[in-house]
């Protein structure tokens, strides 16, 4: 996202590249919504429905930032960051789930976890989450 | 020649990526860095480990280390084959292990009963949560697996709390879908509030991505208009 896009309350990015993102999330609606309001503040998503396309992608681009949620089919989210935080320990991770407790909260941040974020959260909580981890 | 210019590289990658890692550590909570520094994994520091988790007494089965450490595990498995082989290099017996978590896992759903898991499933049902499998063995795990073990089955067991069990199942995909799609239209709401223009013609202008979801979940503008006003009289509500 780039710095002087308007209005406030934007991720801070010292550079003016564009962040990229990778959204991870098996839901397409929440995908697409979160992904599309995001890039309407000029970040740009790259997206995957599960864990396998997450990696793959993670191979093959270079990324800001990773948005992942934790209850997905097949791999749990948790896999994901473990994976990610092993081949790639400097990108952020935030992760978000709609099943939160304190044992999940403990093992994500153990596991690296810049941010678990609690399903439904606002628009500008997430703003806030990105701001924080970059 | 080529072998020499490509340890080289690999050298000035590895420098490069090093750098990367000190800038992140100076930037980063020192907890979270210590933490990452920990997946360079040897043979010594996995059986270190091992041993450190049965000194705080965590139970060393691999369906829990799978949990707790899965990265552990992993590391477990390519340095030694298995976690019961790990777990036996660092001179612990993993038969013993795997007797006190049965025995532990027991005592713990002893203190269940049919009784009990039917109260509970009635007093979650007032509450009015999911009582979907999915949402129980995430949200109250011990309840799934005293249910599992008193009553053979989680359908069993509505049952026998007298609630229908397709009914508990619609109820918790429905009450699933509904949160789901406040959320949804709750966050495009939040989003174009952000953009502060209400006419229709220059959202579509500026943003016609973002306009043509919105009326694809919406229905039609009115609507968008509708939702995004009594949302703002909801937050003045809570804020006052």
């Amino acid at each position: 996202m780039t710095t002087p896009t308007p209005p406030s309350g934007k991720p801070a990015r010292s550079g003016k590249t564009p962040l990229r993102i990778l959204l991870v999330d098996d839901d397409k609606d929440i995908r697409e919504v979160l992904g599309l309001i995001i890039e309407m503040d000029g970040g740009v998503v790259e997206y995957a429905g599960n864990y396998y396309d997450a990696l793959s992608c993670m191979e093959s681009t270079k990324l800001d930032l990773v948005i992942t949620d934790y209850m997905m089919p097949r791999m749990h989210g948790l896999y994901l960051l473990d994976m990610i935080k092993d081949k790639k320990p400097d990108l952020p991770v935030i992760m978000i789930t709609a099943y939160w407790s304190e044992d999940l909260e403990a093992e994500a941040k153990r596991l690296g976890a810049n941010m678990l974020l609690r399903k439904p959260f606002e628009y500008k909580v997430l703003l806030d989450a990105i701001r924080k981890v970059l | 020649m080529a072998v020499k210019k490509k340890k080289t590289a690999k050298k000035a990658k590895k420098a490069v990526s090093s750098r990367k890692v000190d800038g992140a550590v100076v930037k980063s909570d020192p907890a979270v860095a210590a933490l990452k520094k920990r997946t360079k994994w040897d043979e010594s520091l996995i059986k270190k480990r091992i041993l450190a988790l049965a000194d705080r007494e965590i139970d060393l089965t691999c369906a829990n280390i799978k949990l707790v450490d899965s990265a552990l595990l992993g590391a477990a498995v390519s340095y030694f084959g298995s976690w019961k082989s790990a777990v036996l290099a660092s001179g612990l017996d993993y038969d013993e292990i795997k007797k006190a978590s049965t025995m532990k896992r027991e005592e713990k759903i002893r203190k269940w009963s049919q009784d009990k898991v039917v109260e509970e499933i009635r007093r979650i049902a007032l509450l009015e949560e999911d009582l979907s499998y999915q949402f129980i063995k995430e949200k109250h795990p011990p309840l799934a697996a005293a249910a599992s073990k008193y009553m053979g089955s989680w359908k069993d067991a509505i049952e026998k709390a007298g609630l229908d069990y397709s009914d508990v199942m619609a109820t918790g995909r429905r009450k699933r879908h509904n949160l789901k799609k406040e959320w949804r239209d709750s966050l495009l709401l939040e989003r174009l509030d952000i953009i502060g223009v209400l006419n229709e013609n220059i959202v579509r202008e500026k943003q016609p991505k973002f306009h043509r979801m919105l009326i694809d979940y919406f229905g039609d503008w009115r609507s968008v208009v509708k939702a995004l006003k009594l949302k703002r009289e909801r937050n003045d509500g809570k804020e006052t």
